[in-house]
């Protein structure tokens, strides 16, 4: 997310906290796709959708006890994450009916063991990733997939090891608080 | 939009309506448990508990419509406390022995201005206090508060809490506009 609409999704929901029904339309348009993207990268597309919403409904409900000293966007996506753990497991007891796994499994090749540890960990990525500013966030997927932006080499091994550092600390925060 | 997405609008629309009710009931609760301080000590406590719930009631309902009603509802119960507590500790410390209860009045009334002072100080402060309807809650939020720690001084008692909330929000208010 860039930082202007980081910004105006901070702005909407201060707005919508303090009790303006205005910001209501900005704050769920601004929110759906978001949502829907994030839930999509750790669960199959079914149950992807439900989880955008449970947590779509969470956050309205829970939006009058936003506090605005608090990031919007770090606050919507520990509820988002909250949620899809809570569909990971739900998937992990399903387990116990074989057919119904093997049916939602999105990866044929693992173990349902190994899926859903994956899965926790690529939501702890995205929400570490997502709290990062969208440049530091950007030079390490980049560095992640083998890109090479048009950068010296050691301008860019530089950026990548300062985005690693706040990476990690935004890893180990997000654990701590868990 | 499709026909999903505006069921989810009119979904979440609820969610958010619910979930501001059932926090600000929440809040309007901590109030009155806060003013039943007052009624713990209060010789006959009937009409100040109306008022408490009356607070109650008054500080939901602000919240829940938010803005500048839940603002001034906010600052209005903050204020309250003083004329709230003030004469519920001069009971309890002793202060009112059989003579001295007779100045319960100008505790209230000392209580009011310190509530009034609080109001206008800080209601000059905070952001949308040119709205009326920011006053309009402040003020009886903090006369509900008032009420429920000085009715039990009798309607003198009130009067002086209501004259002293006026006159004390009266003086920052003007001393802003003379600036």
């Amino acid at each position: 997310m860039e930082r202007v609409e980081r910004e105006e999704l901070q702005r909407d929901l201060e707005r919508l906290a303090d009790g303006d029904r205005g910001a209501f339309h900005p704050v769920f348009v601004r929110l759906w796709p978001l949502l829907r993207g994030f839930a999509a990268r750790c669960l199959p597309w079914g149950e992807a959708e439900d989880a955008a919403q449970e947590t779509l409904i969470r956050i309205f409900t829970r939006a009058a006890e936003f506090d605005r000293g608090r990031d919007a966007l770090t606050w919507v996506l520990g509820i988002a994450a909250n949620e899809i753990r809570t569909a990971l497991k739900r998937r992990r007891r399903r387990r116990e009916h074989p057919d119904e796994a093997l049916a939602g499994r999105p990866d044929g090749g693992r173990s349902p063991e190994e899926s859903a540890a994956a899965a926790e960990r690529e939501l702890a990525l995205g929400v570490a990733l997502a709290t990062l500013r969208p440049a530091d966030a950007e030079t390490l997927l980049a560095y992640a997939r083998g890109e090479r932006p048009d950068l010296p080499g050691p301008t860019f091994r530089k950026r990548v090891e300062r985005a690693l550092v706040r990476l990690r600390t935004a890893w180990r925060l997000n654990h701590d608080r868990r | 939009m499709t026909v999903a997405e505006q069921q989810l609008t009119a979904r979440a629309r609820r969610a958010y309506e619910l979930g501001r009710l059932r926090w600000a009931l929440g809040r309007g609760a901590a109030a009155v448990a806060v003013t039943a301080v007052a009624l713990a000590v209060c010789p006959s406590p009937a009409a100040p508990a109306a008022c408490a719930a009356g607070l109650g009631v008054l500080v939901a309902a602000c919240l829940w419509r938010g803005g500048a009603w839940g603002r001034g509802a906010r600052l209005g119960f903050f204020a309250g406390l003083a004329p709230c507590l003030l004469p519920a500790a001069s009971r309890t410390f002793h202060v009112c022995t059989s003579a001295m209860c007779l100045a319960m009045p100008t505790v209230c009334l000392t209580a009011g201005v310190i509530a009034g002072l609080l109001l206008g100080w800080l209601g000059l402060r905070l952001p949308g206090h040119g709205d009326r309807r920011f006053w309009l809650a402040a003020g009886a939020a903090a006369f509900l508060a008032g009420a429920t720690g000085c009715l039990a001084a009798g309607l003198a008692g009130l009067g002086g809490m209501a004259l002293g909330i006026l006159a004390g929000a009266a003086a920052p208010v003007l001393a802003a506009r003379a600036v």
